[in-house]
């Protein structure tokens, strides 16, 4: 490396800096701060990294249990005993230094909650919303209800055709309010995981009309921003739970959207909202290609817990409201309509099969995933937002 | 103005760099790209706007750095947001005690070869 400007330390004249640890700013500076917290953890410590996420390290030692969530900098402890957790941080401070910020509250912009005598934990990105509604200013927009509004079919029929529409959509910031809503997605907003992949198939050229649709999504989100993702005690909550959903292929591709969620305790702990790869010809069919789809999070989520806690005995549950999709999962039966289904898709049976998931009937009325997969009413929303766990706290 | 205070935290932040053993001092080999580095400032204010705490950061120009030469592999996971609700839904469920730290410096403590 070339010396920084104004440095210049007896014996350098005119020699380079070679450099023997990273420094910020270099391309390997990320791999190699992982490689060396791999090593204390693992090689030092005594820890096991998780196969199914390399960031997640756990040390067994029955009854004790102590496990450690990385990311780059931060580190996220659970721990059996208050001891645990003090001996590991004060093993770690032999190695680098280190902030102590006590009891978990913040990680990653979410604020936590927690409420040891009722047994609960409540996520939420409040101040996230607040500042991305700050961002966008619509700090003082009306809050909705809805969504997204039941009427309108979002179709590439609204891009843009004049020239006074293309200069009016030029000045919109519709990738950055889009892009900024995803990170609420994935992390603590479930309810909004569909009408977030709903627009953003507009992002290359959006109309007014999918304009006013993300604008919709922020006034729902300034009324029900006191809405934390909680997980409580509920009776055999501790059992993963899941819900699989797809719409009726009305999309104007004719592709379904797939939709599932797992449950812990109460709370969603993963959930998707996506357009299948196929264009279906059954309802029965979109239903039986998200299982699949669903199956593989299943399996994902039953090895992580499986490491981390112990092995799951219990067969999951996966909850769908076609019943054709479940026979299908079963047995060969429908063979006229499935001829055409590709050979992958029967994976699913021989995930059943060997008794890791059992799908069961639930009715459309209590199917949870519904919010993941299409635009609904006021209610169910209300319903359904409240059974992924998403509580007032 | 307050150059004083941003130049007490340089040669705070050299010195640290130096006690690390972060650098040796060599002659420049032949058809080698040397990186190029720079200071980053920061002061961080309080509330009101009063600055409490000056920074300076040393950052290399890593813009310049060849693949395959300078550097190779760059991947670095981080844990996924399912696997921390999974973990943080269960071990609210057990009564698991949770608590968090953050790393000072966490890139000043990777080796090179």
């Amino acid at each position: 490396m070339r010396p920084p400007p104004g440095y210049a330390p007896e014996g350098l004249n005119g020699r380079v800096l070679h450099l023997k640890h990273t420094l910020y700013g270099l391309k390997q500076s990320g791999r190699q701060w992982y490689q060396k917290l791999t090593w204390i953890f693992i090689d030092s410590m005594g820890f096991v990294r998780c196969d199914v996420d390399q960031a997640v390290f756990f040390k067994h030692a029955d009854p004790d249990l102590t496990i450690i969530i990385v990311h780059v900098d931060d580190c996220t402890i659970a721990a059996t005993s208050l001891a645990l957790i003090t001996d590991f941080k004060e093993r770690l401070c032999a190695h680098v230094k280190v902030t102590d910020l006590g009891e978990l509250h913040w990680l990653l912009g979410i604020e936590i909650k927690r409420n040891c005598t009722h047994q609960m934990l409540h996520l939420s990105q409040c101040s996230y919303i607040a500042a991305i509604l700050r961002r966008f200013n619509l700090e003082d927009a009306h809050p909705v209800t809805t969504l997204m509004d039941i009427q309108i079919r979002y179709s590439s029929g609204q891009l843009p055709q004049t020239m006074a529409e293309i200069a009016e959509m030029r000045d919109v910031p519709y990738c950055e309010a889009v892009g900024s809503l995803m990170y609420l997605a994935l992390a603590t907003r479930p309810d909004i995981a569909f009408a977030i992949s709903a627009v953003s198939r507009f992002n290359a050229n959006p109309g007014r009309a999918h304009w006013e649709a993300v604008k919709r999504i922020y006034k729902y989100l300034k009324g029900t921003s006191e809405m934390w993702l909680t997980y409580g005690v509920f009776e055999g909550g501790e059992r993963l739970l899941g819900y699989t959903d797809a719409d009726g292929s009305v999309g104007e591709d004719r592709r379904a959207i797939s939709g599932y969620a797992f449950l812990i305790d109460g709370g969603a702990v993963s959930w998707s909202s996506k357009k299948q790869e196929i264009v279906s010809l059954s309802t029965m069919e979109s239903e039986y290609v998200v299982a699949v789809h669903s199956a593989k999070e299943a399996l994902w989520l039953k090895s992580l817990i499986s490491q981390i806690f112990g092995p799951i005995t219990y067969t999951i549950d996966l909850l769908c409201d076609n019943q054709s999709a479940i026979v299908l999962t079963q047995d060969h039966q429908y063979h006229t309509r499935l001829k055409h289904i590709d050979i992958r898709f029967h994976f699913i049976r021989w995930v059943v099969d060997n008794g890791t998931l059992h799908l069961t009937y639930c009715p459309t009325g209590d199917m949870v995933a519904d919010v993941l997969t299409k635009a609904l009413p006021s209610a169910k929303v209300k319903h359904f937002t409240a059974q992924l766990g998403l509580r007032t706290a | 103005m307050d150059w004083p205070l941003w130049n007490e935290v340089i040669s705070e932040e050299l010195e640290t760099l130096h006690a690390a053993g972060t650098w040796v001092f060599e002659a420049a080999p032949l058809n080698v790209n040397v990186v190029r580095s720079k200071w980053v400032f920061k002061a961080k204010e309080d509330t009101t706007g009063k600055v409490v705490r000056y920074k300076a950061c040393l950052v290399t120009q890593g813009y310049s750095q060849v693949p395959g030469i300078d550097y190779f592999d760059m991947y670095a996971p981080v844990a996924k947001l399912p696997s921390v609700q999974t973990v943080l839904a269960i071990a609210n469920h057990q009564n698991m005690e949770l608590h968090h730290v953050n790393i000072k410096g966490a890139y000043l403590n990777g080796n090179l070869i």
